[in-house]
């Protein structure tokens, strides 16, 4: 038996989002710029794929502008916003647990003269409003926070920092690219969004980027004027599609589905919890997360381990080189102890999963578990 | 899980020689600095040669199985056979292993080592 346990790294892409796209392949293809029927019947598609998606975050659809991904998503939101606004510099707000697309971002822009804060989270895994406050300075123009994190599952408190932003007029963005298609979010909370089309089960190579009307931004990159000219490129119809229909299919069936997420998660949690010397990295996670760490087992073993069974889950720390092992910097923030961060490994479930392989997966944990602890 | 070979993967699922000894002639603990990653190795030893060793870990599945080939390999030698084993004969025995993990073929032969050496330097062997 084969079992994902690894969604957060990606997701298969529904049957009928497959399906769906592969018309659009073959029989679908115009240009959505093209002024012709072919092109006119594809970006009919393209639009009512961005009304649908605006929908789903309750955002006006001339709001929603498709991007390759998340990376872009966010590189666009964020220098975009400080180049229309702030081009001489200014200070950002982040947090030390942010994606790499957001935090490669960010040590760029310290190099080109921005001060940066970065959030530190606290032992469960986010960040507290109060910190966000008392980071803020005069001069404090751009914040970018993520919805939820992607090695712990941790929510972060948006609603309360979105509070706050607004009182100072601080622009925010959030990175959501482990939220859309597993919580329902306001998008309004805050000014600029990301997401990514692969971890909701539509295809990669798209994502779409929610900026508000009230903000001002430039593109980054240069071309066709594509997307009211802020990401040029040819419209990607597949992509923009995929992800409406993914989307309608976890609303259409989100209460059942995130209800059995719960279910196998307590389930899950339940034996981890009868084994001694666990420790679950993380707290107020989503119901798709689990990061766990087992003490006398590092993550990469056991991760090695439960591949073997033909189970896939995520490892936090390896030895990257000869010289060193390269640890999450997820956990190195959250300040937990050297074999929570070594022995840590991440399962995180999706919508596909069935109860036979949670069952699977839970029974191969504990045999190896217990395996690997007789060796040390 | 980075490409093992089969046997790499056989040795780790299956380590041979796993526990520990009572009463052993000689043990040694070592660390890997390069990851963090530990090693206990314990011998039996009779007329200078390795009649039994053993070995417990903390590590990767890396480090699992170059221990385990590790112990295969010297059971049965003399210690001064055994010293001259390196760690590119166990990996070459296990069919190569990915470069980001020969220092834990390293750790099981400095392991090793370190264990004759205190068996060397024992009051027992001295006498």
């Amino acid at each position: 038996m084969r079992v994902y346990l690894d969604h957060a790294a990606t997701t298969r892409v529904f049957d009928e989002v497959a399906r769906e796209v592969f018309k659009l392949f073959t029989d679908f293809y115009g240009n959505a710029s093209s002024t012709h029927a072919h092109g006119y019947e594809a970006k009919k598609i393209y639009e009512e794929a961005r009304g649908k998606i605006a929908k789903h975050l309750n955002v006006d659809p001339s709001e929603i502008y498709f991007t390759s991904g998340g990376t872009e998503s966010d590189n666009i939101a964020i220098c975009g916003f400080l180049k229309a606004n702030h081009p001489d510099g200014g200070h950002l707000i982040t947090t030390q647990i942010e994606h790499p697309a957001v935090l490669e971002v960010m040590r760029q822009l310290e190099k080109r003269g921005y001060s940066v804060t970065y959030l530190k989270p606290t032992p469960e895994g986010y960040v507290t409003p109060d910190d966000f406050r008392k980071a803020i300075k005069k001069n404090t123009v751009l914040a970018s926070i993520m919805w939820v994190n992607n090695e712990t599952g941790a929510i972060q408190p948006i609603e309360e920092i979105s509070k706050i932003a607004r009182e100072h007029g601080i622009t925010l963005h959030s990175d959501a690219v482990q939220a859309i298609g597993k919580l329902k979010i306001d998008a309004k909370l805050v000014d600029m969004l990301s997401a990514s089309g692969h971890k909701f089960y539509a295809p990669k190579g798209c994502g779409f980027l929610y900026v508000s009307k009230s903000v001002k931004i430039e593109p980054i990159m240069y071309g066709g004027g594509h997307e009211k000219g802020l990401r040029s490129g040819t419209e990607n119809v597949p992509g923009a599609h995929g992800m409406a229909v993914a989307l309608d299919l976890i609303d259409k069936n989100y209460t059942e589905w995130s209800k059995k997420l719960e279910r196998f998660k307590r389930k899950i949690v339940e034996v981890i919890e009868n084994i001694p010397d666990h420790h679950i990295n993380g707290s107020n996670t989503i119901f798709s997360h689990i990061n766990v760490s087992f003490k006398g087992i590092s993550g990469e073993t056991l991760a090695t381990a439960l591949d073997l069974y033909g189970i896939s889950v995520s490892m936090a720390s390896a030895c990257s080189s000869h010289h060193s092992i390269k640890r999450s910097h997820v956990l190195e923030a959250m300040s937990l102890e050297e074999w929570m961060m070594d022995g840590a490994i991440r399962i995180s479930m999706g919508y596909d999963n069935s109860e036979e392989e949670i069952d699977f997966f839970v029974k191969v944990l504990l045999e190896e578990v217990y395996r690997l602890r007789k060796m040390a | 899980m980075l490409k093992y070979t089969e046997l790499v993967l056989d040795h780790f699922k299956n380590p041979r020689n796993l526990g520990k000894i009572e009463n052993a002639d000689a043990e040694a603990t070592e660390g890997s600095v390069a990851c963090g990653d530990m090693m206990t190795v314990y011998l039996k030893i009779e007329d200078n040669r390795i009649v039994d060793i053993k070995f417990e870990s903390y590590g990767c599945a890396a480090n699992i199985a170059t221990a385990s080939m590790m112990t295969e390999v010297v059971k049965g030698l003399t210690l001064e056979e055994a010293k001259k084993i390196t760690w590119r004969d166990i990996v070459e025995r296990l069919g190569g292993l990915p470069p980001v993990k020969y220092h834990c073929s390293n750790l099981a032969i400095d392991t090793l080592r370190k264990a004759i050496e205190a068996y060397e330097n024992s009051p027992v062997r001295r006498r």
